[in-house]
């Protein structure tokens, strides 16, 4: 690496106010340069003024030569320092590593052509399944996979949790129908009603004919006293009609 | 830099920020792609700082790694490679400030290492100047040494200023320093590596002071270097 050329004049930087702390701190240097500024002049920082500045003691200034030369030297011999390289394996180890951390797989050709295939066959699921129909940019196949995979995943719970909520209403329709059962029994056999009432009515008529009995033979039954002799005479088979 | 145009608009025609735009909208070439642009320049950096290659590649794949989970958020504000630097740099002072409070026992196993430690490692040639004398692996070797003496602050500043070519604004964003910082930390850098590689200056060239300062002790001027640069920094 060549060094720069002090000469240009094209990067000029503001000029900063030096404190006489910084200049060279050598009594065999006559010189008003600060140190900082031979360094800067040799990196090219300095202002066209603070290089004008510059080179005029150098002119005058033979041990300000020298001061700059032996930086300049100095800093030429960082050129023998080689800079490594690095192992064969390291790019491959960084990529493999980026791709573990973000947790994604690159998929594989047969992986894509599926994907593909699927989104051209299965046309009902344009809306939930990511358009793989794009998948031919491999730059969008990681993202299109982890699109592919949730919108599945949401597709499985949707399609579990209406399973869910019929299992539900069979449940529910199991216990109102065993809750309902007399009631709808009743509805549907109505010969049954009929039969319970003709019933009802025969006891009925049954009663009204005891008490015919009782209500005629009241006038006899007024005198007598004892219950249990009242209760035989009710009996046909005792005292006959 | 024309009227009105943003450090955006300025940052979109750096090739680099236009890949890393490319990993933004997850086009798998394109991480690769930078990894490869990028590996030599930011693992030949980092060994120069950590002293470890090993270590240096764990760090450097850290930074890429960075890199990658961060690419949602990436704003192009800024030349990209001072971006990667600037998580390199934050990255690669951590490092070294743990192994700093953990010093650890380092057995040389080698001739090389050896050597590197050894306190009496800039012997002067006695066959003229250094880059005759010397074969380029053994200079190499000084010279790394040399830059070993620097404080990690200066270490930085020199290696991104010439391998990476930085100008002083630009290693200012890197290192979050001021270019005033800067400026002070490289001429103090510089001083400091003519100090120690003053045996493969030319004899002629040579400067009273640094010989009169080259018999100090390294470590003193280190220390000294690393809390002027701390003085700076505050």
């Amino acid at each position: 690496m060549a060094d720069k050329n002090p000469n240009s004049s094209n990067n000029a930087k503001g000029k900063e106010n030096i404190s006489p702390a910084k200049r060279i701190d050598n009594p065999s240097v006559p010189s008003e340069t600060p140190i900082e500024n031979l360094v800067a002049y040799l990196d090219q920082e300095l202002s066209a003024e603070e290089i004008e500045e510059v080179e005029l003691q150098l002119g005058k200034n033979p041990v300000l030569r020298k001061e700059v030369n032996s930086l300049k030297q100095a800093w030429d011999l960082l050129d023998f320092l080689p800079l490594p390289e690095p192992s064969p394996e390291f790019a491959a180890k960084t990529i493999s590593q980026s791709k573990h951390d973000m947790g994604v797989e690159p998929p594989h050709q047969e992986n894509q052509e599926k994907l593909t295939t699927s989104k051209l066959t299965n046309s009902s699921k344009t809306s939930e399944v990511a358009d793989l129909s794009h998948a031919t940019n491999s730059a969008e196949i990681p993202t299109l996979v982890n699109q592919y995979r949730s919108s599945m995943a949401l597709a499985i719970y949707k399609k579990n949790s209406s399973a869910i909520i019929w299992g539900g209403i069979m449940v529910i329709a199991v216990l109102f129908g065993w809750i309902m059962e007399p009631f709808l029994k009743s509805y549907h056999h109505p010969q049954d009603n009929r039969s319970a009432e003709a019933k009802k009515q025969n006891e009925e008529i049954a009663f009204t004919e005891k008490d015919l009995r009782l209500l005629e033979r009241l006038k006899y039954y007024r005198y007598i006293d004892d219950i249990e002799f009242l209760q035989a005479l009710a009996k046909p088979e005792l005292f006959g009609e | 830099m024309a009227i009105g145009e943003t450090s955006a608009q300025m940052a979109i025609r750096d090739p680099d920020v236009r890949l890393m735009l490319r990993i933004r909208e997850d086009d798998p070439k394109a991480f690769p792609e930078l990894v490869e642009r990028y590996q030599s320049r930011l693992v030949g950096v980092l060994h120069h700082l950590i002293g470890n290659l090993d270590e240096a590649e764990d760090l450097a794949q850290e930074v890429f790694l960075r890199v990658y989970k961060t690419r949602k958020n990436y704003t192009p504000t800024a030349k990209f490679s001072t971006w990667l630097f600037t998580i390199a740099n934050n990255l690669a002072l951590n490092v070294l400030r743990q192994k700093s409070r953990r010093p650890s026992l380092t057995i040389p196993n080698s001739e090389k290492q050896s050597g590197e430690s050894s306190p009496d490692y800039l012997v002067p040639s006695r066959e003229g100047t250094p880059s005759t004398a010397l074969k380029t692996a053994e200079l190499s070797d000084r010279i790394h040494a040399a830059l070993n003496q620097l404080n990690d602050r200066q270490r930085m500043a020199v290696l991104l200023n010439k391998f990476e070519e930085m100008g002083y604004a630009e290693i200012a964003d890197v290192m979050q320093l001021s270019i005033k910082a800067v400026k002070s930390l490289l001429s103090r850098a510089r001083c400091r590596l003519r100090e120690l590689l003053q045996d493969y200056i030319a004899p002629d060239e040579r400067t009273t002071s640094a010989s009169s300062s080259h018999s100090a002790p390294s470590s003193h001027s280190s220390m000294a270097d690393s809390s002027e640069d701390l003085d700076e920094e505050s």
